[in-house]
């Protein structure tokens, strides 16, 4: 199970060392008076290719017997986790890609309402009066508080 | 020193500090209390909000909240074996069986107290060395710069508790997002795409809000679906015992001098912090004690060591940040961000440019550690009942707290964009058994290192042996060796005396 992940995780950042690896030797390596621009991150990438190759190598040699195949209950429960992970991270990016176009209240209360009542399941109530204290909590917080100002997109407020 | 005091003791008993300080603590302990959110994320997400302030007050009140944070986490681990920060984790082994034989009130009285002791030594420490270090500080060059920097990136990885290759993967990550953005020296555009957003490379608070704020929520998300509910709690009946009997003070005293000398020092070195303090007083009391089979089934010693331990560790994370511009874990690399959106540089210069902002601080960890033993002795019952708050409510604010606070560091939306993906990245981490604390640290030390790396060559004229010939240097960069081959001289030793190799973790 760990072997797994780590061969995974490892050749992410093997190609990932590779691509600054390459990256940097755009910008020139050493100069007259020493490393230049490139140089560091040359250095970077090539350790993190090394280093990557040694978890992974290592992921290998330690791999014991598989364990049983996962039960089909279990492959529904990480789909699940996936979902709401993966929802959150889109509402989020989403929130920030329109806030400035749309106003910081509508954003929130948008985003704070599908978070609270479609990802996390409660009542309209529940989610609603969370949803609106928080968002006036956080008015309050930034605007009134600290003078942050805050987008008011095309609605105007 | 005195009139360093005095004037310190003017700032921060001016109104606003004390207000901030006491927030800070409040907040600290509130946070310390909630399992899940800690100082690190916590301070991430007020480090935008923290602009508005003066800086003085912004650092005493991000200060209140990580060694409040050192209390709020005793009180979780004492009453109900979570541990509120990684640093009690400690105290929930004898803590909690103290609160099951009743004694919860003497645990919690005894940490309290102890970590005030240690709080106050650690305090008094950091004022009387942080003057002279800064003065020694002043003989830093680049070289010497450089050479503290890998000695402190070594550190960090090796204190780190996963597999050394991952942590080694993870610091080498760091340094390298902290490349990107224009070059220091020649000012070439790295890796930033052509985006003009990312010319100044990665913003420090978005880092931080993205991988422990919103990496943390994810991690939230993901467990109130699998059907775990956080456990309810039970809080005690009787509290008011709360002072220790003269026999438990006298079992304790020791360990509370131990524990506030061990931490102190601790929190000096990279890598170290409360975390390790604590572990590491909880080992030295066992091997200390008369009786030690008594650990593990409640002994006070137990709980008044690592207490203290934590608790003088944060003042000693504070040395290197003032007298050097180093941060030693996340929370002080988070401090030098706020300085930095101040426009202030922490380093030896401080001392002399901004005395007031040094030596406020210091004496706010004074008034801090006052605040938080009164506030902690009745407000035990109160935190408990925050407990009971189940973290779907807490979420939402947290996540509308991280967006917004990207999106006021510079109006840029981008910045909000660019902390989700560092959030997924995070909770990818995690998953994966990856430490995120050596990213953190190597993301704000690998830039400091380059500029003094190609600083020294361009001094030395590309000789690297600049590193080895000038003394301070060279002994630092002597101690990085030895500690990098010390696995291998161990091996080594053990071989000649004898006993079979261990094998390699």
């Amino acid at each position: 199970m760990f072997q797994r992940k780590d061969i995974a995780s490892g050749f992410f950042l093997l190609f990932l060392g590779l691509y600054v690896s390459f990256h940097s030797t755009r910008f020139s390596v050493w100069g007259r008076t020493g490393p230049e621009a490139g140089f560091y991150p040359f250095v970077l990438g090539i350790l993190m290719i090394g280093m990557s190759l040694l978890l992974i190598i290592r992921a290998f040699i330690s791999t014991r017997a598989e364990e049983k195949l996962k039960s089909a209950i279990d492959k529904e429960k990480h789909m699940a986790v996936v979902f709401k992970v993966c929802s959150y991270i889109v509402l989020m990016a989403l929130y920030g890609l329109l806030v400035q176009k749309v106003g910081f209240l509508v954003s929130s209360i948008v985003v704070l309402i599908i978070i609270l009542k479609f990802l996390e399941k409660l009542s309209w109530k529940k989610a609603c009066t969370i949803g609106f204290s928080s968002i006036l909590v956080s008015y309050m917080l930034f605007v009134y508080f600290l003078s942050v100002p805050l987008p008011k997109g095309f609605i105007g407020f | 020193m005195i009139e360093n005091l005095m004037l310190g003791f003017k700032v921060s008993f001016s109104f606003y500090n004390l207000v901030y300080c006491f927030v800070g603590c409040m907040l600290g302990t509130l946070i310390g209390v909630l399992p899940g959110l800690g100082p690190t994320a916590t301070i991430a997400m007020l480090l935008t909000l923290t602009y508005k302030l003066d800086l003085t007050s912004s650092v005493i009140m991000l200060a209140g909240i990580y060694y409040g944070a050192q209390y709020g986490g005793t009180i979780t681990s004492v009453l109900l074996k979570i541990p509120g920060e990684a640093s009690t984790v400690v105290t929930c082994i004898d803590g909690y069986q103290m609160a099951q034989q009743g004694k919860a009130g003497k645990a919690l009285g005894i940490a309290a107290f102890g970590s005030f002791i240690a709080g106050s030594v650690g305090t008094v420490g950091l004022s009387l060395l942080a003057p002279p270090l800064s003065e020694f500080a002043l003989a830093f060059g680049p070289p010497e710069y450089a050479a503290l920097m890998i000695l402190g990136l070594t550190l960090v990885i090796y204190l780190g508790s996963g597999s050394v290759t991952k942590a080694i993967l993870m610091g080498v990550l760091g340094m390298v997002l902290g490349t990107a953005g224009m070059d220091p020296v020649s000012g070439i555009e790295r890796f930033t795409f052509g985006s003009a957003s990312m010319m100044e490379g990665f913003n420090v608070a978005v880092l931080a809000m993205g991988l422990f704020g919103i990496g943390e929520i994810l991690g939230m998300a993901e467990s109130s679906l699998a059907g775990s509910p956080p456990e309810r709690a039970r809080s005690p009946k009787r509290l008011w015992e709360l002072l220790p009997n003269k026999k438990e003070w006298r079992v304790s005293i020791a360990p509370i001098g131990r524990g506030s000398i061990i931490g102190f020092f601790l929190g000096i070195v990279p890598g170290g912090g409360a975390i390790i303090a604590s572990f590491a007083s909880y080992a030295v009391e066992k091997k200390f004690s008369k009786h030690p089979e008594r650990f593990g089934k409640g002994a006070i010693e137990g709980v008044a060591g690592p207490e203290s331990a934590n608790n003088s560790a944060v003042s000693g994370c504070f040395i290197p940040l003032l007298t050097l511009g180093i941060p030693t874990n996340v929370v002080m690399a988070l401090l030098i961000g706020a300085f930095m959106l101040h426009g202030v540089t922490p380093g030896p210069f401080i001392m002399k440019n901004r005395p007031e902002v040094f030596w406020g601080v210091i004496t706010s960890m004074y008034i801090g550690n006052v605040i938080l033993l009164i506030l902690n002795v009745p407000m035990i019952k109160f935190f408990v009942k925050i407990l009971e708050i189940p973290a779907v409510i807490l979420s939402p604010l947290i996540v509308l707290i991280c967006l917004i606070g990207a999106y006021s560091l510079n109006n840029n939306p981008f910045d909000i964009v660019l902390m989700v993906v560092f959030g997924g990245v995070g909770y990818l981490m995690k998953k994966f058994d990856y430490e995120l604390a050596p990213l953190m640290l190597a993301f704000i030390l690998g830039p400091m290192l380059e500029k003094s790396v190609r600083q020294s060559l361009i001094k030395a004229q590309g000789n690297p042996m600049i590193f080895f010939t000038r003394p301070i240097s060279m002994v630092l960069m002597g101690v990085t060796i030895l500690l990098i081959l010390s696995p291998l001289l161990m091996r080594f030793v053990r071989q000649q005396h004898g006993r079979p190799v261990e094998k390699e973790q």
